[in-house]
């Protein structure tokens, strides 16, 4: 029997603190439930395929695997991306390696947007919360894992670099907003209405608030920011034409 | 002891307010379903719709008996995610709420006696709230 494809819930790249205990855990998926491991494993590489950690043996409480890092692992380890956890996980008696990206920060980037500020633009919203839930929290933090992922493809920077958290909280309310009215339009099966409206219009003001973020931003990893008074744009400005030839540029002086 | 049909509807509605969250809508009773989506959860109305006259003697001393239907309406919100059954059902336990309210005692000793006819519960389009009619018979002399 070929190898059944489990999935590793792995919604960004795993970042590890310098100088902190740290847990990482890779809870893995096959139809709609957790699957039970019987044996957790686990390799750190370093960028240049260094082992750090040498196939240690891992936990798994609750069928969540799981392994804690020591608070000194990291110590004089270079700062950024390129590092790799392996995790051979064994189920139902066969060996499986998921492998998922990690990097070493110094400090990782925390949401700013909670529940109350989305019950603060709507009032009405903590009334239509569902009854199977207790706070938004399900839609917002979907929306910073979609809004981080987005952020590392588009190379628009990596998030353990941005300084100024509040950067992100606009667009990170408006898809929060367009998760939440997007679910409720959808649990109502209608082909229009108000919460397809207001789900549109959040998108849409997503979709400006992203392109119009900037931050500071610590270019060196030194955990401080390069000029706090310069802000860098996520979003690059790309010029689609070259400087005119011969110098003759209007207004420039020869 | 006659009462009005102002003070029937006056009677009523504040029998009705006292429930927790209800309030009384600006609307009037014809208009109710155009209340706002932000203010319509628990809103209510009291229609006194129509009237007929008893067949007794109607005197000047005595008044006139009269036989006044009256139209409860109020709204109650269904969430997205729990519209059936759900709070469907939740609406179903107000209504029954509400109907103990209009059959309970009044401050005017009684003076008027009032019956239950019946519901009509219908879903806004949108299927946002649920509009509940309750429909009453109240049996009151009229003092000229």
């Amino acid at each position: 029997m070929s190898d059944i494809p489990y999935a590793p819930q792995i919604k960004v790249p795993e970042l590890l603190e310098r100088g902190k205990s740290q847990l990482s855990q890779l809870p893995i998926y096959r139809n709609g439930a957790l699957v039970a491991p019987t044996e957790v494993r686990y390799t750190l590489f370093d960028p240049t395929q260094k082992k750090l950690i040498d196939n240690a043996l891992g936990t798994y409480p609750a069928n969540i695997p799981e392994y804690t890092h020591a608070t000194n692992l990291l110590d004089g380890q270079q700062l950024g991306e390129g590092y790799i956890q392996e995790w051979k996980i064994t189920i139902v008696g066969r060996v499986y390696t998921f492998r998922r990206m990690c990097a070493v920060v110094l400090r990782r980037l925390y949401p700013v947007v909670s529940d109350a500020d989305l019950t603060s633009t709507y009032s009405q919203l903590a009334d239509l919360r569902p009854s199977s839930l207790t706070s938004y929290q399900t839609y917002i933090d979907e929306a910073w894992y979609t809004m981080i992922q987005r952020m590392r493809n588009e190379g628009g920077g990596l998030e353990y670099l941005v300084m100024s958290a509040e950067a992100f909280r606009s667009a990170h309310q408006n898809l929060a907003l367009y998760y939440v009215f997007r679910d409720f339009h959808s649990s109502l099966g209608q082909s229009n209405g108000r919460y397809l409206d207001l789900a549109n219009e959040h998108y849409t003001q997503y979709k400006t608030e992203w392109k119009q973020i900037n931050f500071v931003y610590d270019h060196n990893h030194t955990g401080a920011s390069d000029n706090p008074d310069q802000r860098v744009a996520k979003q690059p400005v790309i010029y689609l034409c070259n400087p005119g030839r011969l110098g003759n540029f209007r207004g420039r002086r020869k | 002891m006659g009462v009005s049909f102002a003070q029937l509807r006056s009677e009523i509605a504040t029998n009705i307010g006292v429930l927790a969250g209800f309030n009384l809508a600006k609307m009037a009773p014809a208009y109710f379903g155009r209340q706002q989506n932000t203010v319509a959860h628990k809103s209510y109305v009291v229609g006194v719709d129509s009237t007929t006259a008893t067949t007794e003697r109607q005197r000047r001393v005595v008044g006139v008996y009269a036989s006044t239907n009256v139209v409860v309406s109020f709204a109650h919100r269904l969430r997205p995610l729990d519209v059936y059954p759900t709070d469907y059902d939740q609406t179903l336990d107000v209504e029954q709420t509400v109907i103990n309210a209009v059959l309970g005692t009044y401050s005017t000793n009684n003076a008027f006696t009032i019956r239950y006819n019946g519901t009509t519960r219908s879903v806004v389009d949108s299927q946002e709230y649920m509009i509940v009619q309750l429909q009453f018979t109240a049996l009151h002399t009229i003092q000229p």
